[in-house]
C-alpha cells in the first residue's frame, strides 16, 4: 500500500513541520541583536532613489548627498555606541520596485529611517508600507502635494516645499516682478511636471494673466518644433515648462534656432547643472523656481559644495544637497530619540516621533521644522535666474526673489 | 558553447525514486527550508531556497497531480505565511510573483497556446487597475453623472468580476480588427495598441486624472473588516492564482485548448476540421485579457495609487520574457518563468548590490557608483534573455503534451506488428471506431456531391473551366490529371478554401459553394492535404481529437466546471480517437508528437484525423505521395476498407496510377482546368484524350 | 488665415526633416525583414549606438584648439558611426539571430529584445566609465540658420543648415542604397535571398554571407542616421532608441515592409503626419497619432503603400 505509507509519512512530517514552526515562533522573531565584532550596535539608514534608468543622475546625486552626511556624522554615533550604516536602495523610478524595496526595508529591523524617493509616483504607493512598519521616511525632493496631503501618515515628512505653492509662486513672480501679461504653459506628462504646471496655470488665471496656450509633450520627446511653432504663432510673454531639465534644454536650444525671444520659466526640476551643460548660452536668462535656498549663499552650503566635490570629484547636482539635508534631519531625529531612550537603541516609533517633533533644524541649505502632516514650515520658495553659460546652476544662478510657505513675497 | 547548450537543452527536472521516496524528499526539503527561513528571516537565500520547494514538488513526477497540487497549496498557503508572514518584504515579493504568474498564464493562452503574438498585454492590466481606481477614488463622479462619491472597499469583490469582464471585452474588442493579422504584424499592432492605451491614460485627464494619477485607491474590505496588509493581498492573490492555474489547465486540456493549439499549428488545417477561427481567436484574446483585468484590480488596491508609468511597454515585454524564459505553452514553465524574472528584477540584483555594498563597507573598498550592479539590471536581464533564447529556445520547462493513459490494453508497437494480423485488428477496431454510417438505400445511385459548371480564375488564368462532376455515395471517385490540371484547386473549392467564380457545388442536395471551410466541415466533408498539414506539436491522439472537434458540444462553462457532460464526452472522444488510431495502424503511438512520426504514419494520422469528424465524404489529396510500395499497399487496403467496411464515399486525387486504377469506381480526368474524360478505370485508361494529356500528342 | 493654417508650413517643414531620419532607420528594418522576415527589435538601439559614436567623434574633434570645417566634422562623425554600427549589426546577427533561424518568431523577438537591453546598458556603462555621465550634449556642427519670409505668413519659415544637410545626406544615402541593391552583384543576391532563400542557395549564393551583408548595410544606415540625428537634436541618451525605433518601424510598415522606396516614403509621411497631427490635436497626442497610424495601416492595408501582400500561412 504505497499510498498509505506515503500519507503517513506526510502526516508525520507535517506534524514535525508544525512543531518546528511553532518552536521557531517561540524562539522569537528577533534577528541577530545587531551587535558586530567591535561591540557597536548597527543602525541602518536607507536611501530610496533611482540608481538605474534614465532618472539615475538625480537619484544617484540624492543618494551621494545622503551618504556624505552619514559619513560625516559616523563618528558621533560611534561614540554613542552605534555603527551607522547606509543602505542604498534602487527604486528605479518604478512604483513596483519602490514598494518592494519599502517592504524589504520594513522587514529589516536594523533599518530605523529612510531618506528618499525622487519620484512622487513611487513615494505615494510606498507610503502604506512605511506606515505599516512605523518606519519614518524624510523626503528630500518630493514636491507633489499628495505626498503629505493624501494619507497624512506620521511617518512621512519632507523638507522641501510643495508644488501647489511652487507653481503659483512662479505665476506671482511672473506677474509682479516681470510684468508679464500672457503665458504659455507646457508640461512633460509626468505626475510632477503636469502637477506643477497645472498649479502655475490655475494661479496665473486667478491673478489675471492670460494663458494663451497650453500643451503637453512627452518627457522622452526630442523634437519640440511642434510646440515651438505654436509659441511662435501666439507670442506669449512667458513660457512655463513643467518638467525636467533634459526636455527644457532641448526646447531652449530649438527655440534659439527658431529665433523665439520670450521669457522662460520652469520649476526646480529644470534647475540643474544638466540644463546649462546642454543648453549652454541658451539657458542664460531662464527663470527657475526652486524650493531650495542658494547653496553658495549659506556658509553650510559652501562647505557642502567643498566636501561634496572632495568626496565625489564632481560638482553637486541640486538634488545632492536635498539628500544631504534630509539625511541631516533623519540623524537629528535619531540622536534625539537615542537621547530620550537613555542612550539605548530606540524603536522606529521613537525615531518617527522624534523626527516629527523637530521644530528648527538648520541644514546646510534649508531650515526644517515639521507641521502636523509633515510639511516643512520653513520651506521657502525661491526664484532664480540663470546668468552664466558655464559652471553649475547652483553656483552661479542669481536669486531674484524669495517667498514664504504661503507664497507671499519675503524679499527681492 | 554547444556543450553547455546541449546540457541546458537536455536538462529536465525530475526527482529520482518512487512516490514514497519523492514525497519524503519534498517534505524533508520543505521542513529544512522552512526552518532556515524562520531562523534567517532576512536572508534572501533562505527565501529563494524556500521557493524552490515548488520546483521540487513539480519534479516529484511520481506523485499524483492532485497530491502535487495539494502539497504546493500547503507550502504556499500554510507553511509560508507561518514562517515568513511577519516579513512584509517576502510576503510582498511573493504577492508580486503571484500577480505576474497570473499575468503570464493569461498571456500564455494568447501567445503560447493560440500562437498570437501579443506585445500590448499590459493594456488589459491597466484597464483593470484604472477600473477600480476610478470608482474607488471618486474620480468616476467627475465624469459620470450617475456616480456619486467613491465606492467603499466592499465593492472590491464585485470589481474583481467587473475587471474580468471588462478585460475580456477589451480583449475581444482588440481581437476583432486584428483577426487577419499574423505573427510579427500582430505583435506590432498589439504593441501599438498597448502604447495607445497608456498614452490615453496619460492624456485623458478628465477620466484617468492623466499623468498625475489616482491616489487613495481603496483597499478591500469584508463586512466591516478593513484589509490591506501585505498578508491580506498575499492570500487574495494566492487564491486567485490557484483558480487561474486551474482554469488555465482545464482550458488547455479541453476542446477549447486543442482548438487554440490547432489554430497555432496550422490555420487552414484547423479550419478544415471545423474550427471557427474568429470565435476561437476572440476567445483566446478574451480569456487572456480577463486574467490581466482581474489582476489589475488587485494591483490597484495593493498599490493604493495608479498612474500611467506602471503600464509601459517594458511591462508587456517583461511578461513576454517570462513566458519565453519558462517555456511557451507550458503551464509550469510559465509559472517558473514569471517567478524567476520577477525575483531577478526586484530582489536578486538589488540583493547583489546590497551584498557588494556591505562587503565593501566591511573590507574598506567601495564600488564606484557607475559600476553598481543594481544600475545594470537591464544589462543582466538582456543577457539572460539572449542566452536563454539562443541556448534553450524551448524555455526552462519546455511544453510537454499531456500523456493520456488509455483504458485499452496496450497494443503492440506499430513497427513490430506482423502484417498478417492487420486485417482482423482493423475489422475489430473499425467496429469500435465508428458506428458504420447507415448506408443509404441505394448508395451507388445517390449523387452525394454535385459539381456544376464550376469555374475559377486567378487573374487572367482560368484554373478550372466549367467543370461538371458527380460523386455518388459509396464510391471511390478519383480525380487525376497532369500537374497543374487544377485538381487541388477543385478540391479547395469543394472544401471552401476558394470561392468559385462561376457554377455551384451541391452536397447532399444543398449548395456549399462559397461557404467557409469550417462550415463545409460541419456539413460532413473532411479532407487531407497534399503536403501533410498535421498539428505538429500536438500528439497523435490530440490531432485526432481536433478532428472530432465538431462533434464535441461542451462549452466554456462545461470546461471550467468539468461538467459531467464534458467529462463523458471527453472520455468518449478519447476512446474513439484511440480506436481510430488503431484502425489506421498507429496503435501505441497515441502520445507521440505528430512531428516525430515517420512520413507514412503522418499520412495515416491525417486520415485518422479526417475520419474523426465522421464525414460522409472524405477528400484525400495525394495520400500515396512519397510512400514506398509497402506503405502504398497498406494505404490501398485502408481505402478499400473505408469504402467497403465503413461505407464511406471518397474523392481522391492521386498520381500513382496503380492506386487509382485498382481502387476507383469512377475516374475524372482534368487537363488545363477542363474535364477531358470520365468513367470507369478501364474506360478512362483507353481514352485517347487522356493518353494525349499524359504523354503528349506524339505518343498517340 | 487661421492660426493653425499659419503654422502649417513650418510644421510640414519640420516633419520632413524628422521624416528623413525615420526613413534612414526604417531602411534597416525593412531590409532585414526582407531577407529574414524578422523585426529586428534591436535596430533602434543600433541607431542609438550610432548617435553615441557620432557624438564621441564630434567631441574628440572639437575638443582640440583649431576646429575642423563643419563638413569634415560631419563626415567623420557619420562615417565613424556607420562603420561601427555596421560591424555591430553584423555581430548581432551572428550571435543572436543566426543560431535561431529555424526557431519560432517569438524566440527571435525575445532574443532581439535581449540584445536591445544589453546595448542600452552597455553604452551607459561605457560612457559612465569614460565620462562619468551618460546623457551627453552634442557639439554644434552647423550653426547657420536660414529664415525665409513668405508672403501671408506672420513668421518667417525657419530652417537650419543642419536640417538641409541631414536631408541631403539622407537622400544621397538612399540613392546609393538603391543603386547598390539594384545594380551590383551583392545587391542582386540580396534581392534573390529576400525572394526565396532556398532557391537562392541552390543557385550558389552564400545565403549567410548575404544576410550578414544585409545587416551590415542596414545597421550602417541606422548608425549614420544616429549621427545625423545627434547633430540635429543636440542630446543623446542610451534610452533614446526605443521610441524612435518604433516610429521608424511604423514608417517601414506604412511604406510596405520589405520595400526600400516604401520605407523612405513611409518615413517622410509619418514625420509630416505626426507633426501636423500634433499641431492640430495637441502634442499630448502626437505619439498617439504615430501609433494610431501604425495600427490603422496594419489593419486596413497590411501590405503598406508600396509593399506586396504578405503571404499567409506560408
Amino acid at each position: 500500500m504505497p499510498h498509505l505509507r506515503w500519507a503517513r509519512a506526510l502526516g508525520a512530517s507535517a506534524l514535525l513541520a508544525v512543531l518546528l514552526a511553532s518552536a521557531a515562533c517561540g524562539g522569537g522573531a528577533q534577528p541577530s541583536s545587531g551587535g558586530n565584532s567591535s561591540g557597536l550596535q548597527v543602525i541602518k539608514i536607507a536611501t530610496q532613489s533611482p540608481l538605474s534608468g534614465d532618472e539615475s543622475v538625480q537619484g544617484i546625486a540624492l543618494k551621494n548627498g545622503a551618504a556624505l552626511k552619514l559619513k560625516q556624522e559616523y563618528d558621533q554615533f560611534k561614540a554613542m555606541g552605534f555603527d551607522l550604516q547606509l543602505d542604498p536602495q534602487d527604486d528605479k523610478g518604478d512604483p513596483n520596485t519602490g514598494v518592494a524595496n519599502a517592504q524589504k526595508l520594513a522587514a529589516d529591523s536594523q533599518v530605523l529611517a529612510v531618506v528618499g524617493h525622487l519620484d512622487s509616483g513611487v513615494m505615494i504607493p510606498s507610503e502604506a508600507q512605511y506606515h505599516a512598519a512605523q518606519l519614518p521616511i524624510v523626503s528630500p525632493a518630493n514636491t507633489n502635494p499628495n505626498v503629505t496631503s493624501q494619507y497624512k501618515y506620521p511617518e512621512i515628512s519632507r523638507i522641501c516645499g510643495r508644488d501647489d505653492v511652487q507653481g503659483p509662486v512662479g505665476a506671482i513672480f511672473a506677474k509682479d516682478q516681470l510684468g508679464v501679461k500672457t503665458v504659455f504653459v507646457i508640461d512633460n506628462i509626468t505626475a510632477y511636471g503636469t502637477g506643477v504646471a497645472n498649479a502655475f496655470k490655475q494661479k496665473a488665471q486667478e491673478i489675471g494673466l492670460q494663458v494663451v496656450g497650453s500643451q503637453s509633450i512627452d518627457k522622452s520627446e526630442t523634437d519640440y518644433s511642434n510646440v515651438l511653432t505654436q509659441i511662435q504663432q501666439v507670442k506669449p510673454d512667458l513660457v512655463y515648462y513643467g518638467g525636467l531639465y533634459q526636455g527644457f534644454a532641448l526646447m531652449l536650444n530649438q527655440a534659439a534656432v527658431r529665433g523665439i525671444h520670450t521669457k522662460w520659466m520652469g520649476p526646480d526640476g529644470v534647475f540643474s547643472n544638466g540644463l546649462v551643460a546642454t543648453a549652454k548660452e541658451n539657458a542664460i536668462g531662464v527663470y527657475a523656481t526652486s524650493v531650495a535656498a542658494p547653496t553658495n549663499l549659506t556658509p553650510g552650503g559652501q562647505k557642502f559644495i567643498q566636501d561634496y566635490t572632495a568626496e565625489y570629484k564632481e560638482n553637486p547636482d541640486p538634488y545632492a544637497i536635498y539628500g544631504y539635508d534630509a539625511m541631516g534631519v533623519v540623524l537629528q531625529g535619531l540622536k534625539d530619540a537615542i537621547q530620550k531612550n537613555g542612550g539605548k537603541l530606540p524603536t522606529r516609533a521613537q525615531v518617527r516621533d522624534a523626527i516629527r517633533a523637530i521644530t528648527d533644524y538648520q541644514g546646510a541649505l534649508v531650515k526644517v521644522g515639521f507641521d502636523s502632516i509633515g510639511d516643512n514650515i520653513y520651506a521657502g520658495y525661491y526664484v532664480y535666474q540663470i546668468t552664466s553659460a558655464n559652471a553649475s546652476t547652483t553656483g552661479d544662478a542669481k536669486l531674484m526673489a524669495q517667498y514664504n510657505p504661503k507664497g507671499e513675497l519675503v524679499s527681492q | 558553447m554547444s556543450g553547455l547548450g546541449r546540457s541546458l537543452e537536455r536538462y529536465r527536472l525530475r526527482l529520482p525514486g518512487g512516490a514514497a521516496a519523492q514525497a519524503a524528499t519534498v517534505v524533508v526539503y520543505l521542513l529544512l527550508t522552512a526552518s532556515l527561513l524562520r531562523l534567517f528571516p532576512q536572508s534572501i537565500i533562505a527565501f529563494l531556497l524556500f521557493l524552490a520547494n515548488l520546483a521540487l514538488v513539480f519534479g516529484a513526477r511520481a506523485l499524483r497531480p492532485a497530491w502535487q497540487a495539494g502539497l504546493a497549496a500547503v507550502e504556499m498557503g500554510l507553511v509560508f505565511p507561518l514562517v515568513a508572514g511577519a516579513n512584509p518584504f517576502f510576503v510582498g515579493v511573493a504577492t508580486t510573483v503571484a500577480i505576474y504568474v497570473a499575468l503570464a498564464l493569461g498571456l500564455n493562452i494568447v501567445v503560447g497556446l493560440a500562437g498570437l503574438l501579443d506585445l500590448g498585454y499590459v493594456a488589459f492590466y491597466a484597464t483593470g487597475s484604472y477600473l477600480w481606481a476610478i470608482f474607488s477614488t471618486g474620480q468616476a463622479a467627475r465624469f459620470l453623472p450617475f456616480v456619486h462619491g467613491a465606492l467603499g472597499g466592499g465593492w472590491f469583490w464585485p470589481f474583481l468580476l467587473f475587471g474580468l469582464a471588462v478585460g475580456a471585452l477589451m480583449g475581444a474588442a482588440l481581437g476583432v480588427p486584428v483577426l487577419r493579422l499574423h505573427g510579427d504584424y500582430l505583435a506590432i499592432v498589439t504593441l501599438g495598441f498597448g502604447e495607445i492605451i497608456r498614452l490615453l491614460a496619460a492624456g485623458l485627464n478628465g477620466i484617468t486624472n492623466g499623468s498625475i494619477g489616482l491616489p487613495g485607491v481603496q483597499a478591500p474590505q469584508i463586512l466591516s473588516v478593513q484589509l490591506g496588509q501585505p498578508i491580506d493581498y498575499y492570500f487574495i492573490t494566492l487564491v486567485l492564482v490557484g483558480v487561474i492555474i486551474l482554469v488555465a489547465q482545464r482550458l488547455e486540456s479541453s476542446r477549447v485548448g486543442r482548438a487554440w493549439m490547432a489554430m497555432r499549428e496550422d490555420e487552414p488545417a484547423a479550419r478544415a476540421m471545423g474550427i471557427r477561427l474568429v470565435a476561437t481567436k476572440l476567445l483566446a484574446f478574451a480569456c487572456g485579457a480577463s486574467f490581466a483585468g482581474v489582476m489589475g484590480v488587485i494591483f490597484a488596491a495593493k498599490q493604493g495609487y495608479v498612474d500611467p508609468t506602471s503600464f509601459t511597454f517594458m511591462e508587456s515585454i517583461g511578461v513576454v520574457s517570462m513566458i519565453v524564459l519558462g517555456g511557451m505553452g507550458s503551464l509550469p514553465g510559465v509559472a517558473l518563468g514569471a517567478a524567476v524574472v520577477t525575483l531577478l528584477n526586484i530582489q536578486v540584483l538589488g540583493g547583489l548590490s546590497d551584498w557588494l555594498n556591505s562587503l565593501g563597507a566591511r573590507f574598506g573598498f567601495s564600488i564606484p557608483p557607475e559600476l553598481n550592479p543594481a544600475q545594470y539590471h537591464q544589462l543582466i536581464f538582456g543577457l539572460i534573455l539572449l542566452v536563454m533564447a539562443v541556448l534553450r529556445p524551448g524555455g526552462l520547462v519546455p511544453a510537454r503534451r499531456r500523456h493520456v493513459q488509455l483504458a485499452l490494453a496496450p497494443a503492440a508497437p506499430a513497427a513490430a506488428r506482423p502484417r498478417a494480423t492487420e486485417r482482423p485488428a482493423r475489422a475489430e477496431a473499425r467496429a469500435k471506431a465508428a458506428p458504420a454510417p447507415a448506408p443509404a438505400a441505394d448508395p451507388a445511385a445517390d449523387p452525394l456531391l454535385l459539381v456544376q459548371g464550376v469555374t475559377k480564375r486567378f487573374g487572367g488564368l482560368v484554373a478550372i473551366d466549367a467543370v461538371e462532376m458527380t460523386v455518388r455515395g459509396g464510391h471511390v471517385h478519383s480525380l487525376i490529371g497532369p500537374n497543374g490540371a487544377g485538381k487541388t484547386t477543385l478540391f479547395n473549392m469543394i472544401t471552401g478554401t476558394y470561392r468559385p467564380d462561376g457554377g455551384r457545388i451541391l452536397f447532399e442536395g444543398r449548395p456549399i459553394s462559397g461557404l467557409q471551410p469550417e462550415d463545409v466541415a460541419l456539413r460532413g466533408i473532411s479532407r487531407t492535404f497534399q503536403n501533410i498539414r498535421l498539428f505538429r506539436e500536438m500528439t497523435a491522439l490530440e490531432n485526432v481529437l481536433v478532428g472530432r472537434h465538431i462533434h464535441l458540444r461542451s462549452n466554456l462553462a462545461d470546461v471550467l466546471f468539468r461538467s459531467p457532460r464534458m467529462r463523458r464526452e471527453e472520455s468518449e472522444a478519447v476512446d474513439r480517437a484511440a480506436e481510430l488510431l488503431r484502425y489506421v495502424g498507429l496503435a501505441g503511438l497515441e502520445n507521440e508528437l505528430a512531428r516525430n512520426l515517420p512520413y507514412g504514419s503522418q499520412r495515416r494520422l491525417e486520415i485518422a484525423r479526417a475520419l474523426a469528424a465522421e464525414p460522409r465524404l472524405l477528400l484525400l489529396d495525394e495520400p500515396a505521395a512519397g510512400m514506398n510500395p509497402r506503405e502504398t499497399a497498406a494505404l490501398l487496403e485502408l481505402i478499400e476498407d473505408l469504402r467497403s467496411g465503413m461505407g464511406l464515399t471518397i474523392l481522391l486525387i492521386e498520381h500513382d496510377m496503380k492506386v487509382v486504377m485498382s481502387i476507383s469506381d469512377v475516374i475524372t480526368v482534368l487537363d488545363h482546368g477542363a474535364k477531358i474524360s470520365e468513367g470507369a478505370p478501364d474506360q478512362v485508361r483507353h481514352d485517347p484524350r487522356v493518353i494525349e494529356a499524359y504523354l503528349g500528342r506524339s505518343a498517340v | 488665415m487661421s492660426s493653425t493654417l499659419q503654422t502649417l508650413p513650418q510644421l510640414v517643414l519640420d516633419g520632413l526633416v524628422v521624416g528623413f531620419v525615420y526613413a534612414l532607420i526604417a531602411v534597416g528594418y525593412t531590409m532585414v525583414y526582407g531577407v529574414l522576415k524578422l523585426i529586428n527589435f534591436a535596430h533602434g538601439d543600433v541607431f542609438m549606438v550610432g548617435a553615441f559614436v557620432g557624438t564621441e567623434v564630434l567631441r574628440a574633434l572639437t575638443a582640440g584648439g583649431r576646429p575642423l570645417s563643419p563638413w569634415a566634422l560631419l563626415l567623420a562623425a557619420v562615417v565613424a558611426a556607420a562603420a561601427v554600427t555596421a560591424l555591430l549589426g553584423a555581430g548581432i546577427e551572428r550571435v543572436a539571430y543566426r543560431p535561431l533561424r529555424q526557431a519560432p518568431t517569438l524566440i527571435l523577438l525575445v532574443s532581439a529584445i535581449g540584445v536591445s537591453f544589453l546595448l542600452e546598458d552597455l553604452v551607459r556603462l561605457v560612457e559612465s566609465i569614460h565620462l562619468g555621465k551618460f546623457v551627453l550634449p552634442v557639439p554644434t556642427v552647423f550653426a547657420t540658420v536660414y529664415r525665409i519670409h513668405v508672403a501671408g505668413l506672420q513668421n518667417p519659415l525657419t530652417i537650419r543648415l543642419n536640417s538641409i544637410v541631414v536631408v541631403v545626406a539622407s537622400i544621397l544615402m538612399m540613392v546609393g542604397l538603391t543603386l547598390f541593391v539594384g545594380r551590383t552583384r551583392p545587391g542582386k543576391a540580396m534581392r534573390a535571398v529576400a525572394e526565396d532563400r532556398t532557391t537562392a542557395a541552390l543557385q550558389g549564393i552564400d545565403v549567410n554571407a548575404i544576410i550578414a551583408l544585409t545587416f551590415l548595410v542596414g545597421s550602417g544606415m541606422g548608425g549614420a542616421a544616429g549621427a545625423l540625428f545627434a547633430t540635429q537634436y543636440t542630446l543623446v541618451t542610451p534610452y533614446m532608441g526605443f521610441d524612435i525605433g518604433i516610429k521608424a518601424f511604423t514608417a517601414a510598415v506604412v511604406g510596405g515592409i520589405g520595400n526600400i522606396p516604401g520605407a523612405f516614403l513611409g518615413g517622410i509621411l509619418l514625420g509630416v503626419l505626426e507633426q501636423v497631427g500634433g499641431g492640430f490635436i495637441g502634442t499630448k497626442f502626437q505619439n498617439v497619432v504615430a501609433f494610431a497610424i501604425l495600427v490603422l495601416v496594419l489593419v486596413l492595408l497590411p501590405s503598406g503603400l508600396l509593399g506586396e501582400r504578405v503571404q499567409e500561412g506560408a
